[in-house]
C-alpha cells in the first residue's frame, strides 16, 4: 500500500521538478523513499522487545495538575493518584464490580441510606502508621471543607449535610454523615439511596490522605520527598513535565500481588510524539494518546484495542435563541445529520454512532430507540416549523473549541445541514477558556459538547439536563424531566429505577435540547508482552497486578524484531 | 566601561517594570480565567478559589501585591499546578532550555562558519552557489517539518536516536540539530559576507603575496575579523534560540521553559505566564548587555562611533 | 521562529550609481545572473498560481468528501486529499494566498512604522535620536514572540491581529536601517540645497530622503517577507495561525507534519510550495543586496 503511494509520488515529483528547486526534491524524495522502504506493516506496531527489568512504562498524556486526591479533576491525574492511594473499595477491571480495598467488607441498610465499612487491620500508610477510620473522616471532611476548594466535592454531597457543609451553610463537621465508630469501623449516612455509592468509594476524590503529612507540609505534601500514601506504589521521582517514577510500596497490604519493580509515567502532551515513543519502544502502553488520524492505520495491528466507553459527544442547542427555541427545528437538525458518516468515514476511531444521550455500555440500562438519519423527515419537520425548503431560516452558527477533531466534525455537520436542509450555517472556533465562557453564559447558538461519565450509572449523564444542573448549558427546562430525575433518586428498586430513567431519556430525545452524535471509544496501544490488563467501558486500568512477560519475546523466532 | 554597564542596568529597570505592568494588565483584560472548567463548579467553590488567590480583590490591589512580591523575587504559585511555584517551574525548565540552546548554538557555529568561509573562498563559483543553496534549505523548511523528518528517519526507521524526551546525551542530538539549522544559515551568510569583504583587503593580499598558505591566511588573518558580526548576531540569537525552542520542545517532548510558557498561556495560568515573560526579558537584556561588552572588547573602534 | 537579519549593509549613497539610475544598474546585474532569474521565475509562478487560485483551483478549498479520506495523489486530485477528503492542490493555492498576504502585509506594517520611526529619529538627530534609539535597543531585548503569543491566545487569533502582531515584531530592524541611512544622507549637498530652497521637513523626508534610501529598504523588505511567512507558520503550529476552514501553508504543513509517516503528500506539497517561496525570496534578497552594494562594483 505504502510503496505504491511512494512510487506515485516519485512520478509526480519528476513532473514537478522544472520549477522546483532540485535540491529540495532530492532531499525530500530521498528521505521519504528511504524511510518508507524500511517500514512495513508488521503484526505489531513498532518495537516489541520488553525493557530489561520489570519496568512498566506508559505515557500519561500531560503533566497532572494535582497529585492530591482531594483536588483532582482530570483522568490523567487520577492515574497517578490511583498508584499512590487506595480507597475503601476497588473497581474490578474485569467485571466492574466493587471489590474490597481498604475496607475488608461492608454492610448496607435495607433503605440504602446507611453504610458500615469494616477496615482491614493490616492497612498501613507507607511510613508505617496504621490507616484507620479516622483517616477517612479526616479526608472526606477535608474534601468538603470550603477552603480546600475541591472541584469534585459534589461526589460527597450524597452524605448527610455534605452539600450544606461544603457551601458554608453548616460549619460543624460533626454534623456530616460520616463517623468513626472505632479505629476500624466507619459509618456513612447518605441523604438518599445512591446505588452507585460503592463505586464512588473507589473514586480518587474519596481516597484517604495522611493527615499527619498534610498538616505538616501544607501544599507541599505531595512532593516526592514528603508524600506518604497507602496504595500499591510509592512515588520515587518526579521530573516536572517529563515523568513520574514509582516503586512498589513494601507496606501495601496486598504487596504479594504486585509484580512490577518499577513504573514510569511520562507526561508527554503531544500525541504525535507520544505515538513515536510507542513505536520506538520507549513506552509499553498508550491510553489514547496518539493522533486520531493514525487510528484507521493502527486498526490492523494486534496491539491496538478499541472499546466503547462511558462518554458521549453531542451538540447543545441554546433553546433561548430562535429558531432553536422550536423543538421541531432542533429535531430536524438532528435528523439531518448522518452520524454514521461521521464515525465511520471521518473519525474512523471505533466511535459508535447514535442519537441517544446515554452512551452505550451501562450495565442494566438500555436507551429508548433513537431516530435514525432521515433527511426527508428532517425537511418535513423544518417545513412544519415554518421554513419550507429552508426558506426564511436565519443563519445559524456552530461554536466549538479549537481542536482538529472538533473542527472536522463541525465542518462536516455544517455541510450536511447545508445540503440536506438548504440553510446557512457558519462556524465559530474559540480557544478553550473563551469557549467555556461562551458556553456558560449561553452566548452561542449551537455548541459542541461532550461528557465523560463519573460513575457507571446512567444518571451521570441524565442528571446533566436537569434544569438546576450547573452543566446544563442549553437553557432547557422541563418540569416533567426534573420530576422524573427526582423520582429516580428516591427509587430503591433497580428495575423500576431504570424504567424511570428510560422515560426521562425519551423526553430528552423528543424535545432535543441536545443532539447526541456518538458514544466515544477508548483506543489504546498495548505492547503484546504486557499481562494483567482488562479492557472495560470505564477506561479503568489498575496497574497493581500488571506484569511483563519476558518469556514472550524469547518465543519469537526473529528475536522479537517483527519488522 | 563600568559606567557603561551601570547605565545599561539602570535603563533596564523601567523596561522590566513596563513588561511586568503590560503583561499583568493584558492578562487581566483577557476573557476567561484560570479556574474555568468544563464541569460546572458550584458558585461557592468558584468564589473560594478566587479568594484563595486574591483574584476577588480590586485590580489595583492585585497589581500592588504582584509588584511587591516581585521585589522579593517571588513569582507566586502556579495557578495550573498549585502544588508548585513559578520559581520552581523556571528552576526546573530553564536549565533544560539553556542546554538545548547552547548545544544548538555550538552546532550552528560548527556548521555555519565553515560553510560561510568555504562559500566566500569559492566566491562566484558554482561551489559558492551550491553551498549557499544547501545552507539556505535550513531556513526554507520550518523546524516543525525538519524535526519530524529527522525523527522519522533516525528514530523510527534507523533506531539510532530516541524520538523524544530528555536526560540522556543521545536524546540531545536530534532536537539540537533541528534547532541549530536555521541559525547555521544566518551564521553562514554573515560569515560569507564579512569574509568576502575581508579577503579583499590589503593585509590579506599582502599575506598572500608573502606566500602564506591559503589555510593559514584564512585561519590567522581573515577569520579573526570575519567573526565580529557573528558575535553581534549572538545577542538576538539567544532570543531566537529560546523562543525557537518552543517548537522543538513540543515536538521532542522536552520539559523546557518554552513549552511551559505556551502551555501556561493556553491554560491562562497568569502567574506562570507573567513569570516566564519577565524571566525571559531579564535574560535577554542580560544577553544583549554581555554581547555589547564583548563587542567593545573585540573591536575598540566602537567607542569612537 | 524569530529571525532577524543582523547585518544589513549600511550603504553610503553612491552619487555615481544614483546618477546612472540605480534601478537600471541593479536590473542589469540581476538579469545577467541565471540563478537570480530562476528564483524570480519560480517565485513568479507560485505567486501567479495563488493569485489565480479562484480560477485555476480544481475544487473549492473547503469542499469535504468524507468518503475519500486522506487519499494519495491521483488523476482527480493531483496532490491527493487531506483527512477530510479536501483537494490538497486547491488548498495549497488558497493557502498560498494567505501565507503571502500575511508576509506582505506584515512586512508593510513593519515598513510603515519602521520608516517613520527611523527617519524621524535620524532626521531629528541629537537627543531625540539618542532617546528613540535607546528605546529600540530596549525593545530588542523583549521576548517578542512571547508577547505575540499572549496577544493571540488571549484576544482570539483573527487574521487582522496576525498581521499587526507580526508586523510589530519586525519594525525594529527596519527603524535602525532607515535611521542609519537618514543620518548619512541628511548632510548631503542635495538635501542642504533643498533645505535652503525652503522645502519643509516632511517634503525633504518624502521627496528627497526616501527615494534615496529605497535600495536598502527594498532589500530588507525582501528578506522580511519570508521571515514573516515563517513566523505565521510557527504560530500555526501552535494553533494560533489562520482559523478553519481557511488555511495557510503553515497550517497545511503543521497539519501534515504529524502524519508524515502515513500520508507523506500532506506535508510534502505545501512544504515544497513554502520552501520555494522562502528560498527564492531569500536568494533574491541576498542578490539584491549584492547588486546594490557599491563594494561589489569592481567585479
Amino acid at each position: 500500500m505504502r510503496s505504491r503511494r511512494i512510487s506515485f509520488l516519485r512520478g509526480k515529483l519528476s513532473r514537478l521538478s522544472p520549477n522546483v528547486d532540485s535540491f529540495l526534491v532530492l532531499l525530500l524524495a530521498a528521505s521519504l523513499a528511504a524511510s518508507s522502504g524500511c517500514r512495513q506493516q508488521g503484526e505489531y506496531y513498532g518495537k516489541t522487545e520488553p525493557s530489561s527489568g520489570n519496568v512498566f512504562r506508559f505515557n500519561n498524556g500531560a503533566e497532572p495538575e494535582y497529585v492530591d486526591p482531594a483536588l483532582i479533576v482530570g483522568q490523567l491525574d487520577g492515574r497517578i493518584a490511583s498508584l499512590l492511594f487506595e480507597g475503601l473499595t476497588n473497581t474490578d477491571p474485569k467485571t466492574l464490580a466493587q471489590i474490597p480495598g481498604v475496607a475488608e467488607r461492608w454492610d448496607i441498610s435495607p433503605d440504602g441510606l446507611n453504610y458500615k465499612f469494616y477496615l482491614r487491620t493490616n492497612a498501613k500508610w507507607s511510613d508505617g502508621r496504621p490507616l484507620t477510620a479516622k483517616d477517612f473522616v479526616y479526608s472526606w471532611t477535608r474534601v468538603l471543607a470550603p477552603l480546600t476548594v475541591s472541584r469534585y466535592a459534589s461526589h460527597l454531597y450524597h452524605l448527610v449535610n455534605g452539600e450544606e457543609f461544603n457551601q458554608g451553610r453548616i460549619s460543624d463537621p460533626s454534623l456530616l454523615g460520616i463517623r468513626a465508630l472505632d479505629d476500624y469501623t466507619l459509618e456513612v449516612r447518605l441523604r438518599q439511596p445512591t446505588p452507585y455509592f460503592l463505586f464512588l468509594t473507589s473514586f480518587v476524590t474519596l481516597f484517604p490522605v495522611p493527615s499527619h503529612i498534610v498538616e505538616k507540609h501544607g501544599v507541599r505534601w505531595t512532593a516526592p520527598e514528603n508524600i506518604v500514601g497507602n496504595g500499591p506504589f510509592l512515588l520515587s521521582e518526579h521530573q516536572s513535565h517529563a515523568r513520574f517514577e514509582f516503586v512498589p510500596n513494601p507496606r501495601y497490604w496486598n504487596r504479594d500481588k504486585v509484580r512490577l519493580d518499577r513504573i514510569i509515567a511520562y507526561s508527554v502532551d503531544d500525541n504525535y510524539t507520544s505515538a513515536n515513543m510507542y513505536e520506538s519502544g520507549m513506552v509499553d502502553w498508550l491510553p489514547s494518546y496518539f493522533p486520531a488520524e493514525y487510528v484507521p492505520h493502527l486498526k490492523s495491528f494486534r496491539d491496538f484495542a478499541s472499546t466503547p466507553y462511558l462518554a458521549n459527544y453531542y451538540y447543545s442547542f441554546n433553546v433561548n435563541k430562535p429558531p432553536l427555541d422550536n423543538p421541531l427545528v432542533r429535531r430536524a437538525l438532528s435528523l439531518a445529520v448522518n452520524r454514521r458518516a461521521i464515525t465511520d468515514d471521518l473519525l474512523r476511531g471505533g466511535q459508535i454512532p447514535g442519537a441517544h444521550f446515554v452512551p452505550l455500555g451501562f450495565p442494566n440500562y438500555q436507551s429508548p430507540p433513537a431516530e435514525e438519519y432521515n433527511p426527508q423527515e428532517a425537511v418535513r419537520l423544518l417545513a412544519e416549523a415554518g421554513y419550507p425548503g429552508g426558506q426564511g431560516f436565519p443563519e445559524i452558527e456552530i461554536l466549538f473549541n479549537t481542536l482538529e477533531s472538533h473542527k472536522k466534525i463541525a465542518e462536516s455537520i455544517q455541510q450536511m445541514w447545508i445540503e440536506n436542509l438548504n440553510i446557512h450555517v457558519t462556524l465559530r472556533n474559540e480557544e478553550w477558556a473563551s469557549y467555556l465562557k461562551s458556553l456558560t453564559n449561553l452566548e452561542y447558538q449551537i455548541a459542541r459538547s461532550g461528557w465523560i461519565g463519573d460513575y457507571p450509572d446512567p444518571t451521570t449523564f441524565l442528571d446533566l439536563m436537569e434544569s438546576t444542573n450547573g452543566n446544563n448549558h442549553t437553557g432547557w427546562k422541563n418540569s416533567e424531566y426534573d420530576r422524573l430525575t427526582m423520582l429516580a433518586r428516591q427509587e430503591t428498586d433497580a428495575g423500576k429505577r431504570m424504567e424511570i430513567l428510560q422515560r426521562s431519556e425519551a423526553i430528552l430525545m423528543y424535545q432535543a435540547p441536545v443532539m447526541p452524535i456518538y458514544t466515544s471509544a477508548s483506543n489504546s496501544l498495548l505492547k503484546p508482552y504486557i499481562r494483567g490488563f482488562f479492557p472495560n467501558s470505564l477506561d479503568h486500568y489498575p496497574l497493581n497486578e500488571v506484569w511483563i512477560d519476558q518469556q514472550w519475546s524469547r518465543d519469537q523466532p526473529s528475536g522479537g524484531e517483527v519488522r | 566601561m563600568t559606567k557603561f554597564i551601570l547605565r545599561r542596568i539602570v535603563i533596564s529597570i523601567p523596561v522590566i517594570f513596563l513588561v511586568a505592568t503590560t503583561t499583568f494588565f493584558i492578562l487581566r483584560l483577557a476573557p476567561g480565567g484560570p479556574f474555568l472548567s468544563e464541569r460546572a463548579i458550584p458558585p461557592e467553590i468558584q468564589a473560594n478559589l478566587q479568594a484563595k488567590y486574591g483574584l476577588d480583590q480590586p485590580l489595583l490591589v492585585q497589581y500592588g501585591r504582584y509588584l511587591s512580591s516581585l521585589l522579593r523575587l517571588d513569582l507566586g504559585p502556579s495557578y495550573k499546578y498549585p502544588e508548585r511555584t513559578v520559581n520552581d517551574i523556571i528552576r526546573e525548565g530553564f536549565p533544560v532550555s539553556l542546554q538545548l540552546g547552547l548545544a544548538a548554538l555550538v552546532i550552528a557555529l560548527l556548521l555555519g562558519i565553515p560553510a560561510g568561509v568555504f562559500a566566500a573562498v569559492k566566491h562566484r563559483a558554482v561551489l559558492d552557489r551550491l553551498t549557499m543553496s544547501v545552507v539556505m534549505l535550513g531556513i526554507s523548511l520550518p523546524t516543525f517539518v525538519v524535526g519530524p523528518m529527522l525523527i522519522f528517519v533516525f528514530s523510527l526507521t534507523l533506531y539510532w536516536f530516541p524520538p523524544a524526551l530528555w536526560g540522556e546525551p543521545s536524546q540531545l542530538v536530534l532536537p539540537a540539530i533541528t534547532l541549530a539549522l536555521p541559525y547555521s544559515v544566518y551564521i553562514a551568510r554573515l560569515t560569507r559576507t564579512e569574509m568576502l569583504e575581508i579577503l579583499d583587503q590589503d593585509y590579506i593580499r599582502t599575506a598572500r603575496a608573502k606566500g602564506a598558505g591559503e589555510f593559514r591566511v584564512l585561519w590567522r588573518h581573515a577569520l579573526n575579523g570575519g567573526l565580529l558580526p557573528v558575535v553581534s548576531f549572538l545577542g538576538p540569537a539567544v532570543a531566537d534560540l529560546t523562543t525557537g525552542s518552543i517548537v522543538i520542545e513540543k515536538i521532542f517532548a522536552i520539559p523546557g521553559l518554552g513549552r511551559f510558557f505556551v502551555e501556561s498561556a493556553f491554560s491562562r495560568d497568569y502567574t506562570t505566564v507573567m513569570g516566564t515573560v519577565l524571566f525571559y526579558s531579564v535574560l535577554l537584556i542580560g544577553a544583549n548587555l554581555v554581547v555589547d561588552i564583548l563587542y567593545r572588547v573585540l573591536d575598540p573602534r566602537i567607542e569612537y562611533r | 521562529m524569530k529571525i532577524r537579519v543582523a547585518s544589513i549593509p549600511q550603504l553610503a549613497p553612491d552619487p555615481v550609481i544614483s546618477s546612472l539610475s540605480p534601478r537600471a544598474v541593479v536590473w542589469s546585474r540581476l538579469s545577467r545572473d541565471p540563478w537570480m532569474m530562476t528564483c524570480a521565475i519560480a517565485l513568479g509562478a507560485v505567486l501567479l498560481s495563488t493569485i489565480l487560485a479562484p480560477w485555476i483551483a480544481p475544487y473549492p478549498y473547503d469542499q469535504i468528501e468524507l468518503r475519500l479520506g486522506a487519499s494519495a495523489p491521483s488523476w482527480n486530485h493531483w496532490m491527493g486529499t487531506d483527512t477530510l477528503g479536501r483537494d490538497l492542490l486547491s488548498r495549497c493555492f488558497y493557502g498560498g494566498q494567505i501565507s503571502i498576504a500575511v508576509g506582505v502585509v506584515g512586512t508593510l506594517v513593519s515598513l510603515v512604522i519602521g520608516v517613520l520611526y527611523g527617519s524621524i529619529s535620524g532626521y531629528r538627530g541629537g537627543r531625540t535620536d539618542e532617546l528613540m534609539m535607546r528605546f529600540v535597543d530596549l525593545l530588542y531585548s523583549l521576548p517578542y514572540l512571547f508577547l505575540v503569543i499572549i496577544l493571540l491566545v488571549f484576544f482570539s487569533s483573527s487574521i487582522l491581529m496576525l498581521f499587526v502582531a507580526l508586523g510589530l515584531v519586525q519594525w525594529l530592524t527596519m527603524a535602525r536601517i532607515v535611521r542609519g541611512q537618514v543620518l548619512s544622507l541628511k548632510n548631503a549637498e542635495f538635501i542642504q540645497a533643498a533645505r535652503v530652497s525652503g522645502t519643509n521637513d516632511i517634503g525633504i523626508l518624502f521627496r528627497h530622503l526616501l527615494p534615496n534610501m529605497a535600495g536598502p529598504i527594498v532589500v530588507y523588505a525582501t528578506l522580511t517577507v519570508p521571515s514573516v511567512i515563517l513566523q505565521e507558520a510557527f504560530l500555526s503550529f501552535l494553533g494560533l495561525g489562520v482559523q478553519p476552514p481557511r488555511s495557510s501553508w503553515g497550517t497545511l504543513i503543521s497539519d501534515g507534519a504529524g502524519v508524515m509517516g502515513l500520508f507523506p503528500w500532506l506535508v510534502f506539497f505545501p512544504a515544497i510550495a513554502l520552501a520555494v517561496v522562502l528560498f527564492a525570496l531569500n536568494f533574491l534578497g541576498d542578490g539584491l543586496r549584492d547588486a546594490l552594494d557599491p563594494r561589489q562594483r569592481h567585479d
